[in-house]
């Protein structure tokens, strides 16, 4: 934590790139290109470790399956799932007002996205990492109007991105897979990287 | 790398390697990499799949707004949770002004088959706030708590959002996400076989409570099979076979309670749950208040019905019909009956009525129910004496035993001894069960031809015979005895392992892949029946899809209410009524030309295009239904239609019998000649109120019934001889009364287990609301200080309940035990199961009584349901606010967690998710409808724990 927005554009840039890949990873089951990308590159092996080989298919099938089975218990259902959004850790309900005020910060930005297609809810936390991300990447405004933007993405932290601790620890005893115990853990991490 | 915390350093070379172009393309598909959002693209079309045009952020409205562009909190913390002042609050409840700026959509209620009128308050693109239509004639604006409680329905965190795929063997609760089109293909190709096997029957499709009849029927048509099943056996079977016994037009009586001056009950509890339930329930009060109105309760236990009654009486189980049969005696034999309805109304006379009566009197009934024959009679003459103004009432607690269809006729029978039938303020009926008949769906393919053993038993022989009513329960039985098998089997709301008898044969034929081949489960929650499915479908809510709905209503005249979305569905839940079409053209074959291409609200304009305008707004079809959410006709309440003068165009070209004076237009009954006057009768062979059914009688030999339907004018009735060849049932054609062999020798130490619905709860689908799980939740025994003295039991002391299968049924329908082993006690007494539970120790139970009630015992359907907390450990719960006593949570405060897991000795009382009854209630269908005896069950218990 460096207490504030002191950072390089670089930096600011880096950090819309972890929240982009952390959205991804949050939004839905990975994909083989997905695993091929984090099988593929150094870092993010380091990182999130999925022991596939892809030039074997039927292990690749029987990995990306298990991936998606612990996915689906975790986030989709159907039995002691929690949605990763913000009105269910909150407020205990799908469509808290925490939807409506997401719906506020979205068109503020001027975010968009498949969120609009209204089948993942707007204070999913894949869709508040991502928007954050396209807060960091507006990379002229931040130019030219440092303090603003410093105040609303902090404003912004504050409101959305501040709530996820308990997901984020029952998602580290819970998950089954090295994948997602390690997203759990990054995103922990990686939240604190804002000055909320 | 998850031991410590990573450093700003790693992070920042982690996001860097994201941002990558490679990364970037891989984490966005199909996405330009400059794109500066990481979230992919829907993928549904090729539209949704071009990258939108991220903007820039609107700082000149940053710098208006200087801070949260949303303040939350503005309906409360946590809206559309009703949040109820603490000690230390202002008292402002509820605020009058809250919703003032609402938009108010109306629709109607599904949490029961009421179907009550809802106007939705919607903020924010959210429902806020659910209150009753005052322009619905039915329900007039009232709602229950279930009604309130739809916001928990809606917003449930454990909602089904998305289809999901089984992983691994059936039951074993393993699943994956997948999309709409492979869930379709897969059902399609799956229907195809079917279609390809020749043998279309094996497609059932299994609904719990169902309010899109023409959806359903149009895809089941289409696809062409006929096996529809359904749970009315398990509900009202043989309320409605009595009621159409007597005048076939309707299986529905609409007790005129608004206009009564006394109401005569056996065993119905409306006050909680009813069939009308609300529209019942607040016109009984008003005739008690507004006219003076006596209510007189018959039930083994004292429901809030019998409780807020005139008077109670706990007769033994299932004597209802021997009560009324001893009332009628009464009646007669005080000389109080109406001898003109009896003489020139029915087909028995005053006199024979008297002389088949003889046996039946209020000495007898004592002896058998156990209530002084002072007051059956007294009562009788009260009842005869208020009438025309005096009604009967009942429902399952007396239709719900192997002798329902007998008590139910009893008990209408009281009706037409006082001659209140068809009168205001008295036995009325309605034939509109659904909408208004004015508005026709868009035509429906012709209904195949398909049989199934599953659908239409030949054992029952009134199941099927005016109404498809079915036998529900023998389901899962006929499956496990290979009578039937299904290639698909496709539920829909349907919960049968809590709901159905026998619970663990249900879930063993669930999970057998052999007998049923391939499950889609369509529901709003994971449930029981979800557990055994092969895919699950994601339904969208009652308040999220369209409908034109009605019920018979005690307006006696139709009315049409819609169902409209008041918010889109929540994630990628849909209704039927979206995707069917897209199912039928994926089939193909033919089905599709069912299906034109429109959108559900261009069918719903179609369907409710005759809806006429209203002359103050000029509104009309569906555009007037969006506006009101109901349009009631204008027609003359439904009283005696029996007296209606028929007229001339009626009589062009009819026959009058001159022995029977009965009116026939090319052989169909039309009317009946009375005292030289053309009226249109009742709607039965006799065109009289039938008390004696040789009909049904035929039907239970098997006899040729043709002439008769054709008297009766109610041509669909079903005449089949043929089909149920091989399966005598007696049906006596005369109201009368018998009582099961093992009613009749219960010995001391056996009790009758009896079941019961909760104001707060449906069978099996509102456990997982918080509001009413809050309120009801768990169901230990009700039973007698009689037998709790014979045991030692006091209040929160456990018991083993054995259930025992019914000895008369094992006599009159030996088919129930064919490939079973069922193990039988030393005293030779077939057991149906075991069940351990704590008792409640009550005098409001008859001594021979214990019951428990429906909708507890879950053991899926969300941790509400199951009273799982899912406290997350080291942090507070949420939505809680201890000092003002708010609630604003729904899944982890849940104070009623039973820390014991059900531990006899340690349990503590009012805590835990109850018990599912169904685990020892055994297949008991009445031999006449098939209606399950919910209420017949002998039992033995012995002290636990
Ligand atoms: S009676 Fe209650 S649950 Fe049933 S439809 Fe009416 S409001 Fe809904």
């Amino acid at each position: 934590m460096n207490g504030g927005f002191c950072w390089s554009a670089d930096e600011r840039r880096a950090t819309a790139g972890l929240y982009r890949l952390l959205a991804r990873l949050w939004l839905r089951e990975v994909d083989p290109t997905l695993v091929d990308l984090l099988n593929r590159d150094p870092i993010l092996a380091a990182f999130f470790p999925i022991s596939c080989d892809t030039s074997s298919p039927l292990i690749d099938a029987a990995m990306l399956e298990m991936l998606s089975v612990d996915f689906c218990r975790l986030f989709v259902g159907p039995r002691g799932h929690r949605i990763p959004s913000q009105s269910v850790w909150q407020h205990g309900m799908l469509e808290s007002e925490t939807t409506v005020s997401m719906r506020q910060w979205i068109d503020l930005v001027g975010y968009a996205s498949r969120v609009d297609s209204g089948n993942v809810p707007h204070d999913h936390l894949a869709v508040q990492l991502d928007v954050m991300a396209h807060i960091l990447g507006q990379h002229d405004l931040w130019e030219s109007h440092p303090e603003e933007l410093e105040s609303l993405a902090a404003t912004y932290h504050a409101a959305h991105l501040s709530w996820a601790s308990p997901l984020l620890d029952e998602v580290e005893s819970r998950a089954e897979t090295s994948l997602y115990r390690q997203l759990a853990h990054v995103t922990r991490d990686a939240l604190r990287l804002v000055p909320a | 790398m998850n031991d410590t915390r990573t450093t700003r350093r790693q992070l920042l070379r982690l996001g860097l390697a994201a941002s990558s172009p490679a990364a970037l393309a891989a984490l966005s598909g199909c996405r330009p990499p400059n794109s500066e959002s990481a979230l992919p693209p829907g993928g549904e079309s090729p539209a949704a799949q071009l990258s939108p045009q991220q903007q820039a952020i609107n700082l000149e409205k940053w710098r208006r707004i200087r801070g949260k562009p949303y303040e939350t909190g503005k309906l409360g913390a946590a809206p559309g949770v009703c949040q109820l002042p603490g000690p230390g609050a202002k008292r402002n409840w509820p605020e009058r002004d809250k919703y003032k700026n609402t938009k108010q959509i109306p629709g109607m209620c599904q949490l029961c088959s009421t179907v009550c009128g809802i106007i939705g308050h919607v903020q924010d693109g959210r429902l806020v706030k659910i209150e009753g239509n005052p322009r619905d004639p039915n329900s007039r604006g009232f709602l229950c708590a279930k009604g309130h409680a739809g916001l928990n329905h809606l917003y449930h965190p454990e909602r089904l959002l998305y289809p999901l795929r089984r992983v691994g063997p059936r039951g074993a609760g393993q699943w994956k996400r997948i999309s709409w089109d492979e869930a379709l293909d897969e059902i399609a190709a799956r229907l195809k076989a079917v279609r390809d096997s020749g043998r279309l029957e094996e497609f059932a499709f299994h609904q719990g409570r169902l309010r899109s009849k023409d959806a359903v029927k149009r895809f089941l048509n289409a696809f062409g099979t006929r096996t529809q099943l359904s749970h009315r056996a398990l509900c009202s079977g043989n309320r409605r076979a009595a009621n159409l016994t007597y005048i076939w037009e309707s299986d529905w009586d609409l007790n005129d309670v608004a206009n009564t001056k006394y109401i005569l009950n056996f065993g119905s509890n409306a006050f909680e749950a009813h069939q009308g339930h609300i529209p019942l329930a607040s016109r009984i009060q008003d005739a008690r208040f507004r006219n003076g109105a006596k209510l007189v309760t018959f039930d083994v236990r004292l429901s809030n019905t019998a409780g807020a009654s005139d008077e109670w009486h706990a007769p033994f189980p299932g004597t209802d019909g021997a009560i009324a049969l001893a009332m009628s005696h009464a009646i007669l034999e005080a000389g109080l009956q109406d001898d003109s309805f009896l003489d020139r109304w029915t087909n028995v006379s005053a006199h024979e009525l008297k002389e088949h009566l003889a046996p039946y009197t209020p000495e007898w009934a004592e002896k058998i129910s156990g209530v002084p024959a002072a007051d059956i009679r007294r009562i009788a003459l009260e009842f005869a004496e208020a009438a025309p103004t005096c009604t009967t009432l009942c429902n399952r607690g007396s239709s719900a035993h192997l002798n329902g269809y007998y008590n139910d006729r009893a008990i209408h029978l009281l009706n037409a001894v006082v001659g209140n039938v068809g009168k205001k303020g008295g036995w009325c009926w309605s034939p509109w069960s659904s909408i208004d008949p004015a508005l026709k769906p868009p035509p429906l393919p012709p209904t195949p031809a398909t049989w199934s053993v599953l659908e239409d038993p030949p054992e029952y022989p009134l199941a099927n015979v005016w109404r498809r009513m079915r036998v529900g329960e023998i389901i899962y039985l006929y499956l496990w005895q290979q009578r039937a098998r299904l290639q698909v089997y496709m539920t829909y709301n349907l919960d049968s392992p809590l709901t159905w008898p026998e619970e663990s044969l249900t879930q063993q034929v669930l999970t057998d892949e052999q007998r049923i081949g391939f499950h889609v489960c369509i529901n709003c929650f994971y449930n029981e029946t979800a557990h055994y499915a092969d895919l699950v479908l994601p339904w969208a809510t009652y308040l999220e899809r369209w409908d034109l709905d009605a019920r018979a209503s005690y307006a006696l005249r139709p009315y049409t209410g819609l169902r409209t979305p008041m918010i889109e569905p929540l994630g990628e839940s849909r209704d039927i009524r979206d995707f069917f079409p897209e199912l039928a053209r994926r089939i193909g074959g033919g089905m599709e030309k069912w299906y034109p291409n429109e959108s559900v609200q261009q069918y719903m304009e179609r369907w409710a295009a005759n809806v006429p305008a209203n002359p103050r707004t000029g509104k009309s079809g569906l555009e007037r239904l969006l506006d009101e959410g109901i349009w009631e006709s204008d027609r003359q309440p439904y009283y005696e239609p029996h007296l209606r003068k028929l007229t001339d165009e009626e009589l062009r070209g009819t026959i009058t019998d001159p022995d029977t004076g009965i009116i026939a237009k090319d052989g169909v009954g039309i009317g009946i000649m009375v005292d030289g006057t053309p009226l249109r009768g009742f709607a039965t062979p006799s065109r009289k109120f039938e008390i004696r059914s040789l009909f049904a009688q035929r039907v239970g030999r098997n006899q040729d019934c043709s002439e008769l339907i054709r008297q009766s004018g109610v041509t669909r009735t079903a005449n089949r001889p043929d089909a149920h060849q091989g399966h005598d049932v007696d049906i006596e054609p005369m109201p009368t009364w018998f009582q099961p062999v093992e009613l009749r020798e219960l010995s001391d130490d056996e009790l009758v287990m009896t079941s019961f619905k909760w104001n707060v709860h449906n069978h099996g689908r509102t456990m997982n609301l918080k509001w009413l799980a809050e309120i009801v939740h768990t169901n230990p025994a009700w039973i007698h200080p009689d037998t709790a003295r014979r045991l030692g039991l006091r209040d929160g002391d456990w018991i083993e309940i054995t259930a025992y299968h019914s000895r008369e049924l094992q006599r009159r329908s030996p088919h129930l035990s064919q490939d079973r082993s069922i193990e039988v006690d030393p005293r030779g007494r077939p057991i149906a199961g075991r069940l351990q539970v704590p008792v409640v120790v009550m005098e409001g139970i008859h001594p021979r009584v214990l019951a428990m009630s429906n909708s507890c015992g879950h053991w899926q359907y969300t941790s509400v349901a199951q009273a799982k907390k899912n406290t997350v450990a080291g942090t507070h719960l949420a939505g809680t606010d201890g000092a003002l006593l708010r609630d604003a949570d729904w899944e982890r405060n849940m104070w009623w967690e039973d820390s014991t897991g059900g531990t006899p000795g340690k349990w503590k009382p009012n805590t835990g998710n109850g018990w599912n009854q169904n685990r020892v209630m055994p297949i008991a269908p009445d031999p006449v409808t098939g209606q399950q005896a919910f209420h017949d069950t002998v039992v033995s218990i012995r002290k636990i724990g």
